[in-house]
């Protein structure tokens, strides 16, 4: 990673599918030799950096990820079943090692006015529209901007509506070297539009791959966006996120974000909340086993009086794992009659299991609402004795106390098909084998 | 059916049971009576297997088991039930999940045929009449939001559902309207049977009018100093515990 700003000059130069194939855009060039200055800059978070005090990224910064992808890959349809919805169809875009896979994909251009499509693909009809993202501190934003590749570009226009959900399937493939990939997903809701969009970011064998993503959604008046991101990639990958929200007036947002696999996963979210009227809720749920390191950092900025947010976060914390939540509220000068609601709890299910929870508030006016919350526990020897008294074994449960912990964040998703999914993944996750057949019927 | 030795049993370093001596055979109701605080929880928590209490002296037996060796469920597969006095709520379980998870342990250590959600439906169908126990509470966490009364209802429910060879019912009764007492009690009964035994745990006599014992004893700092019949508790609830204490001193 520490030869990241001499691969740019290459990297501009490079007119290929990784490069999105059009160096010619000028807000584009821009954005990345802005995106690169800033890392060339400030380098990559050491734990001095308070935003990074508890999670320390030395072992990227070590490692070497190649940005050029080939085309080739093995992956079929049928090998990535696994990783959809029963009973909901959705649009699927596939992309494998950070190259979109037209094959495995369709979009949308419809008379309506909605557009989805890959971020390539759209660039490549001739758009000029500017998706420039302020990258601000955020440094892995700014790399994202640097390097941005090839990713999905959803448009709705005013008063449409999307009734299937959009589905983005990034698949890493155990390649020889290991790669790096910047996606970008750019989300524009017009005026009373709504969509759905679930991101998917998983590993098809032991892929060591990085992801360092950037998700960009602006919703404007009126619109409602529920979105989902479920990271399972392997144990041996690098996950890197940052989500940027700006919601205009009566706007609301919804976002979910599951993270499961990667051995140092770090999500960043930023939302502004930039008119009245607007509501802005994170969910969220994070599990870690092994050696994984999870950690979710989010500020959400009261711009506008009448303004609602909610960060509803959830870790469950195994062996030597790490969790990690930051969850800071702004409330700014005249945003009055706001209401902010946080709540992180935890889950410890091991002794050596460790999780650092910050719940931060900043209030800037008078008349406001807020709450919040934290809690670091482990499973109830109350509850775990009553269950035992009726002849559930401990192992058992232990699953289902662990498993009803996790579900309550489960269940504020609206798609039931995607909390099925997430269901089987967590008893899969939760319990040994010979449980999990029976487990099933708790769904 | 069991048979309680000598029981001494410490917490945190304080000696809460002082050498307990109790026998019940198979198809006894054996009532035990004594103030707050003497160590009747304590007792119905060492018999189905809690943590946190020492075993320092005595042995308990249960149809030739070591009860005292075995984890709680071993316990519940062998036929120990305890209805808690304080039934403990457990957001985002399912009670009948709950319950069907239970009986189907407990089935595959009988050696019988684990119930698919069909048959178990159709199994608990009348138990959950015995109580009158409504059906939503079924589908509801395990007794989260229950009422007082809906949570001993509850507990008999599973107990009917479980069919344990012993019962320790602990305190039951406190909490319940008349109504809700007759209810309870009524399902007592209709549990008991030649092959079941019951201990159960009261402070007032009140229940003993609807579920009548076989034995009656008087368990006060930790001992049970005075056995009878039901004719015992009546004169407990005349005279209170201090004849007893006296007559024993
Ligand atoms: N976990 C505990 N820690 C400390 N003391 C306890 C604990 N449980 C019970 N005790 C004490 O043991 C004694 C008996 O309690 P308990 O068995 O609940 O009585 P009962 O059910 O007869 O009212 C009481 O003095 C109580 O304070
Ligand atoms: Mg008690």
């Amino acid at each position: 990673m520490e030869s990241l700003v001499s691969k740019f000059e290459q990297f501009l130069e490079t007119e290929d599918n990784v490069t999105l194939s059009n160096n010619s855009l000028d807000w584009l060039t821009n954005a990345r030799k802005k995106g690169i200055a800033h890392f060339a800059k400030v380098g990559l978070p050491t734990p001095r950096d308070e935003h990074w005090k508890y999670t320390n990224v030395a072992p990227i910064k070590k490692k070497e990820f190649s940005l050029t992808n080939t085309k080739e890959h093995d992956v079929k349809a049928a090998d990535l079943d696994v990783f959809r919805f029963k009973n909901l169809e959705t649009i699927e875009l596939v992309f494998i090692n950070g190259l979109f896979c037209s094959a495995l994909s369709s979009t949308v251009s419809d008379e309506r006015g909605i557009v989805l499509n890959n971020l390539s693909s759209w660039l490549a009809e001739g758009h000029q529209q500017d998706l420039t993202v302020d990258a601000g501190d955020y440094v892995f934003a700014s790399l994202n901007n640097a390097f941005m590749s090839d990713g999905a570009v959803l448009h709705v226009a005013d008063n449409e509506l999307l009734e299937k959900p959009v589905h983005l399937i990034f698949v890493a493939t155990d390649t020889e070297q290991a790669t790096m990939t910047y996606p970008r997903i750019d989300i524009r809701l017009g005026k009373n539009a709504e969509a759905k969009l679930i991101e998917s970011y998983v590993s098809l064998g032991e892929a060591k791959n990085l992801t360092n993503v950037l998700t960009n959604i602006i919703a404007d008046e009126n619109s409602q966006l529920e979105h989902y991101r479920i990271q399972e990639e392997s144990d041996a990958a690098y996950h890197l996120a940052n989500i940027f929200i700006e919601q205009k007036k009566d706007s609301r947002v919804t976002s979910h974000s599951v993270s499961l696999g990667s051995a140092i996963a770090r999500v960043d979210a930023k939302v502004n909340l930039s008119e009245t009227g607007t509501e802005n809720i994170l969910n969220g749920l994070f599990l870690g086993k092994g050696r994984q390191h999870t950690d979710h950092h989010l500020l959400v900025h009261h711009l506008s009086p009448h303004t609602r947010s909610e960060e509803y976060f959830k870790g469950i914390l195994d062996n030597a794992s790490r969790g990690v939540f930051n969850g800071k509220v702004v409330v700014h000068k005249d945003a009055q009659k706001i209401e902010a609601i946080q709540s992180n709890k935890n889950l410890l299910l091991s002794p050596n299991a460790e999780v650092d929870t910050k719940p931060e508030l900043e209030i800037y006016a008078d008349d406001v609402k807020c709450a919040h919350g934290a809690t670091i526990g482990r499973l109830s020897d109350t509850e775990l004795f009553y269950l035992r008294s009726r002849g559930i074994s401990e192992e058992k449960a232990r699953a289902l106390l662990t498993f009803a912990f996790a579900d309550d964040v489960v269940n504020r998703m609206s798609l039931v098909p995607v909390r099925e999914y997430l269901e089987r993944k967590l008893i899969g996750q939760l319990s040994s084998s010979d449980q999990i057949d029976d487990l099933k019927d708790l769904i | 059916m069991l048979n309680i030795s000598n029981l001494h049993v410490k917490v945190e370093d304080k000696e809460i049971l002082k050498g307990i001596n109790l026998k019940v055979n198979a198809g006894e109701v054996h009532a035990i009576m004594g103030p707050n605080g003497s160590g009747k929880s304590t007792l119905s928590h060492v018999l189905s297997g809690r943590s946190g209490y020492e075993v320092t002296e005595g042995t308990v037996d249960f149809l030739d088991n070591n009860l005292l060796e075995l984890s709680p469920e071993e316990r519940a597969h062998l036929g120990v039930f305890l209805a808690f006095q304080y039934p403990v709520e457990i957001p985002g379980v399912n009670n009948a999940y709950m319950l069907k998870a239970a009986l189907n342990a407990i089935r595959t250590y009988r050696g019988e045929e684990e119930l698919d959600a069909m048959d178990f439906m159709a199994f608990v169908k009348d138990k959950v009449k015995l109580v009158q126990l409504k059906e939503d509470l079924l589908s509801r966490s395990v007794n989260e939001g229950f009422s007082g009364g809906e949570k001993k209802r509850n507990e008999i429910f599973q107990m009917a559902v479980l069919e344990p060879k012993l019962a320790i019912l602990d305190e039951t009764d406190s909490g319940l309207d008349i109504d809700a007492l007759k209810i309870v009690a009524d399902g007592v009964n209709a549990l008991r049977s030649p092959e079941r035994s019951m201990v159960m745990i009261t402070h007032y006599q009140r229940l003993l009018d609807y579920i009548e014992p076989d034995f009656v004893h008087v368990l006060v700092d930790g001992k049970i100093i005075k056995s009878g019949d039901k004719k015992l508790a009546l004169e407990l609830e005349k005279r209170g515990y201090d004849w007893v204490r006296e007559e024993a001193a």
